[in-house]
């Protein structure tokens, strides 16, 4: 009796060393793989591929494998004569920090990935408390256009890609002044995204002396009707209505106000897409979206590589049913995967991470006319240059691109780079905001 | 009509029936006697088919209905009226009845002709056809039953205790229409009852049932001279 | 006055979708005794059949509306007949497992077919007409009148035939009902079959203003819940009045207090309607 129950003690004992023998291969094998033709780099990505924000996580992994496909393509990344290919792993997170840390564990120890991907603020932050552990370093790619997040959160291993929002801000705000707009009312989605940008919005434009009418908010990922709000901020007449949120929430709320007999102007938030929104009202759109003021959308972006790259994304993705458009998250994490590679081989080392992120100042600036969106270099707390640009709807058509740059630190620099803007685009409508603010 | 070989069911894992045989014949008129749980009940659903027994047959005008749903036992001519009524109680008396013809519905002549038939013996349901049947009284809403139970035209009636909970006065009222639709109507009864005295009183033959097993037979004359049967039941 | 008009339009707007998924999770609970979780996905399937029909295969609105009330009926009576029959005898947590089941399955299926994005049904009626100084689009309109055609219909069916009786037997007494010959089995089919439709006319009717997500139905089907509970569960005039305050509550409370506890107001009214009538509305004491 007791040898057999030592016998049934053994079993598991070696059912899981089979396991584990199964689960990690061989070590022979793996030296192998080190002399074979071409290497292999993993660029991890963590962000909403199911749940309310999927469509906007869809699109930045588009970007980066569309760019990690043309990478290799053109051959892959050579560093000492050794060719290495890039690959993507990529796991949803539905937006859920927990979920992150969870996936960005399986893309470190499974994945063996360098750089994570990440869109989403909340999902980011737990994200910037672990990526310096020693030996387990990996660089942040940080999709947030939170402002001063690169200050409150310095993180020497992170890169943070879209330009701040408060460019936005102040640029819309500015627009909306000289149409000669003074009485604003708010429905903007009540996540804490919006409601940041809405509050800083409100700081601006009460600075420069226009009025807040009303201030309310609704659930633009969950709700469909906001008839409610619309009503209640149309009795305090304003001339135009800050919105926004996921574009499918402000298309509704730009709808639903026309249909309560709304007259006036539109403020989008940066997160919508007007592009998206107006493909989505169909043959009304430029009635309904009349004097709105919203980020340019990607077709009407003064780069010229915009409409080959748009055929190419549109064949690979629209068509695939994994994109309804082009967006500019696409467009921007396209082309920090391509930063990213370069700076693998500037830096000469596919796992030197403090070397590849040293590296990433020395690849810039990148142009739009190679790449379809421009990062001039990068600030000492790691944010790129990027450019932001907005456009506004009137009479029916989409008036002419604002370019806003906001890193220039003196009106000097702000008019060299205007000055290469008009050279290399042409029509180039430059302002300078200031970033970070002067306090 | 109904034949019962060795039928057993349990209910709540307990054998409450336990290989019960037993007959009525076309025409009959059976009392089925037992005290509080003898079994009654649980015989009674498992011939309409809400219970299913583990054993034994149960055969109705010769096709074997053990397996049967309650609506095609219904529909093949045996109604049960149940035990505490089972009216729809927030339903018109006028829909309950309506619902007791549900299985002939499509015989709007017939199920019209059964309707007037049921006032006649019912002329209080009449009257009050368009009141909820939850409103009645306990007296009336067993007359609602029964007719109820009419509406299908059985061949072969069950009627489990339906002098539960009625006053003397009404209990002479129901087994006299009971003993109506027999006679009148030619309707075959098999029915439950723990009052012994009213039901040999008008039945002609008898079984005596006890822990779910049958324990005597006879006709209802034999069963009221049982000196068993006038000790356990009627208490003389 | 106007501001209070257009609020009221809006609630009873909000109310009549309500209403319609809600009297479906009302009938399957009277029913089946059955917390209906996954009716918020039938309303979303019914959503993205209209939205197939009219993109594929180029029906116009109406044929389509009512083709997807169709296939939805066929569905509901195939689900309760496959997955919930089955289960009768079960405890509620083995039907409360199968909703999820389903619930999963359905939005898995549909995110596979078409997307996760969302999708719009091109709106029939985009004009929008004024009444007594508020706005009000015709497709609005329209949801609230082809709302109250369906429940006046719906009541009309089970208040004036047999059929209907039977429903309503079912409902107050299973055995009862099994016993006078109906077949209660094909009324369960039946009465999802219905609620399913149901589901499937109130998305389609407000697909055109809205737009169709795989998670369209989540926050509805807690919303329908909460009307079966605050409308006494299983009461289906207590559904048709709960759906309606609760839009109302939304809108006015929502408009006139603060947009930011719209949802609030929703299930605050719950809890207080239940700590002064715990049955609910037309609850029936403690039968
Ligand atoms: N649902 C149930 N679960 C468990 N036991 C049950 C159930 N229903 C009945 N029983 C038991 O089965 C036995 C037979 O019950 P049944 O109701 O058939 O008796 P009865 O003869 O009809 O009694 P009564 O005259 O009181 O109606 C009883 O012991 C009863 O306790
Ligand atoms: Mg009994």
């Amino acid at each position: 009796m007791k040898r057999f129950s030592k016998n049934l003690l053994l079993l598991p004992a070696c059912l899981l060393a089979a396991v584990m023998a199964a689960g990690c291969p061989p070590a022979e094998q793996e030296e192998e793989e080190e002399v074979a033709p071409a290497g292999e780099v993993v660029i991890g990505y963590s962000g909403p591929l199911s749940g309310p924000a999927a469509e906007y996580g869809q699109d930045g992994l588009n970007g980066i494998i569309m760019a990690v496909e043309d990478i290799n393509a053109a051959g892959g990344i050579v560093i000492n004569g050794q060719v290495y290919n890039l690959r993507v792993a990529y796991y949803d997170d539905m937006a859920d920090p927990t979920v992150t840390m969870t996936n960005v564990d399986r893309l470190l120890d499974r994945d063996g990935a360098i750089a994570i991907f990440n869109m989403v603020y909340t999902c980011t932050l737990p994200m910037l408390e672990i990526n310096r552990e020693a030996g387990r370093e990996f660089l942040i790619m940080a999709y947030t256009s939170v402002p001063l997040v690169e200050y409150q959160h310095a993180n020497e291993l992170a890169v943070w890609l879209p330009p701040p929002f408060l460019g936005y801000v102040e640029t819309k705000a500015r627009k909306a002044m000289e149409q000669g707009w003074r009485r604003c009312a708010i429905v903007v989605d009540s996540g804490a995204y919006g409601q940041a940008w809405s509050r800083t919005f409100a700081q601006y434009w009460q600075a420069m002396g226009g009025t807040i009418t009303y201030d309310g908010k609704g659930s633009y990922y969950a709700d469909t009707d906001f008839s409610t709000q619309i009503t209640a901020a149309m009795a305090t007449n304003p001339e135009f209505m800050l919105i926004g949120g996921p574009s499918k929430g402000t298309m509704l709320v730009a709808e639903q106000a026309r249909e309560l007999g709304f007259e006036g102007g539109f403020v989008f938030l940066d997160q919508a897409k007007i592009d998206w929104v107006a493909a989505a009202l169909g043959e009304n759109a430029m009635e309904i979206l009349d004097n709105t003021i919203a980020v340019v959308a990607v077709e009407h972006s003064i780069y010229p590589t915009i409409p080959e790259f748009t055929q190419r994304y549109n064949e690979r993705f629209v068509e695939q049913g994994k994109a309804t458009i082009v967006t500019w998250e696409a467009a921007i994490q396209y082309t920090s995967t391509y930063i990213l590679a370069k700076a693998m081989e500037a830096a000469g080392s596919v796992d030197d991470i403090f070397a590849i992120r040293a590296a990433i100042n020395g690849v810039l600036p990148v142009y739009g006319t190679e790449f379809p969106y421009e990062f001039h270099g990068i600030t000492d707390a790691g944010r790129l240059h990027a450019v932001g640009s907005i456009a506004m709807i009137q009479d029916g058509a989409y008036q002419p691109p604002i370019t806003i740059y906001w890193w220039p630190q003196n009106q000097a620099e702000f008019d060299e780079l205007s000055a290469w803007a008009k050279e290399t685009y042409g029509e180039v409508i430059p302002v300078w905001v200031q970033y970070p603010p002067p306090r | 009509m109904l034949k019962l070989e060795q039928v057993s069911t349990r209910i709540g894992g307990y054998r409450a029936v336990n290989s019960v045989c037993l007959e009525v014949r076309q025409g009959e008129f059976v009392s089925l006697i037992g005290g509080n749980g003898a079994g009654k009940t649980t015989l009674m659903r498992t011939i309409a088919g809400a219970l299913k027994p583990f054993q034994g047959s149960i055969q109705f005008m010769g096709a074997a209905i053990e397996k049967l749903p309650p609506d095609r036992i219904v529909r093949a001519g045996l109604c049960l009226c149940p035990e505490g009524r089972r009216l729809f109680p927030q339903l018109s008396v006028y829909k309950n009845l309506i619902l007791g013809a549900y299985t002939r519905r499509n015989d709007r002549l017939g199920v019209q002709r059964t309707l007037s038939q049921v006032y006649e013996i019912f002329p209080v349901l009449k009257v009050r056809k368009e009141q909820p049947a939850g409103t009645f009284s306990g007296g009336e809403q067993q007359m609602l039953a029964i007719a109820r139970a009419l509406m299908s035209e059985p061949k072969l009636l069950m009627l489990d205790e339906p002098s539960m909970g009625l006053a003397p006065l009404m209990v002479e009222k129901v087994s006299e229409i009971i003993t109506l639709i027999n006679v009148e109507m030619g309707t075959t009864i098999l029915l439950a009852e723990q009052n012994a005295h009213m039901a040999l009183n008008i039945t002609q033959r008898g079984y005596v049932i006890e822990n779910g097993k049958v324990v005597l037979e006879g006709s209802s004359a034999e069963l009221s001279d049982n000196e068993q049967v006038r000790k356990a039941y009627i208490g003389a | 006055m106007e501001l209070f008009f257009q609020q009221t339009i809006n609630g009873i707007m909000l109310g009549s979708t309500y209403v319609l998924v809600a009297l479906g999770v009302t009938m399957i609970y009277g029913i089946m005794r059955l917390p209906s979780f996954a009716h918020g996905h039938f309303y979303m399937l019914g959503a993205y059949i209209t939205f197939f029909l009219i993109t594929l295969y180029n029906f116009s609105y109406w044929p389509a509306l009512i083709l997807s009330m169709v296939v939805l009926f066929f569905i509901g009576g195939l689900v309760e007949r496959i997955v919930f029959r089955p289960l009768r005898e079960q405890s509620q947590i083995s039907n409360f497992i199968a909703a999820i089941g389903i619930l999963l399955f359905i939005e898995h299926m549909v995110t596979v077919i078409w997307g996760p994005h969302s999708h719009r049904i091109p709106n029939p009626y985009p004009e929008h007409i004024y009444l007594f100084g508020a706005s009000v689009s015709q497709q609005r309109l329209i949801v609230i009148l082809a709302a109250v055609v369906l429940i006046a219909l719906l009541q009309l069916f089970i208040k004036k035939t047999v059929i209907g009786f039977t429903m309503e037997a079912t409902a107050q007494d299973r055995e009862g009902a099994a016993l006078v010959g109906i077949n209660v089995n094909r009324v369960s089919s039946l009465t999802f079959s219905i609620a399913c439709a149901l589901a499937a006319a109130a998305a389609s009717l407000v697909a055109p203003i809205f737009v169709i997500v795989p998670g369209m139905g989540s926050l509805l089907v807690m919303k329908a819940m909460v009307i079966f509970i605050l409308g006494g569960l299983g009461s289906i005039p207590g559904a048709i009045i709960g759906g309606y305050i609760l839009g109302l509550i939304e809108a006015l409370g929502g408009g006139y207090i603060s947009s930011e506890y719209k949802d609030v107001f929703a299930f605050g009214a719950l809890i207080l309607i239940l700590a002064i009538k715990p049955t609910g509305i037309f609850g029936k004491g403690a039968a």
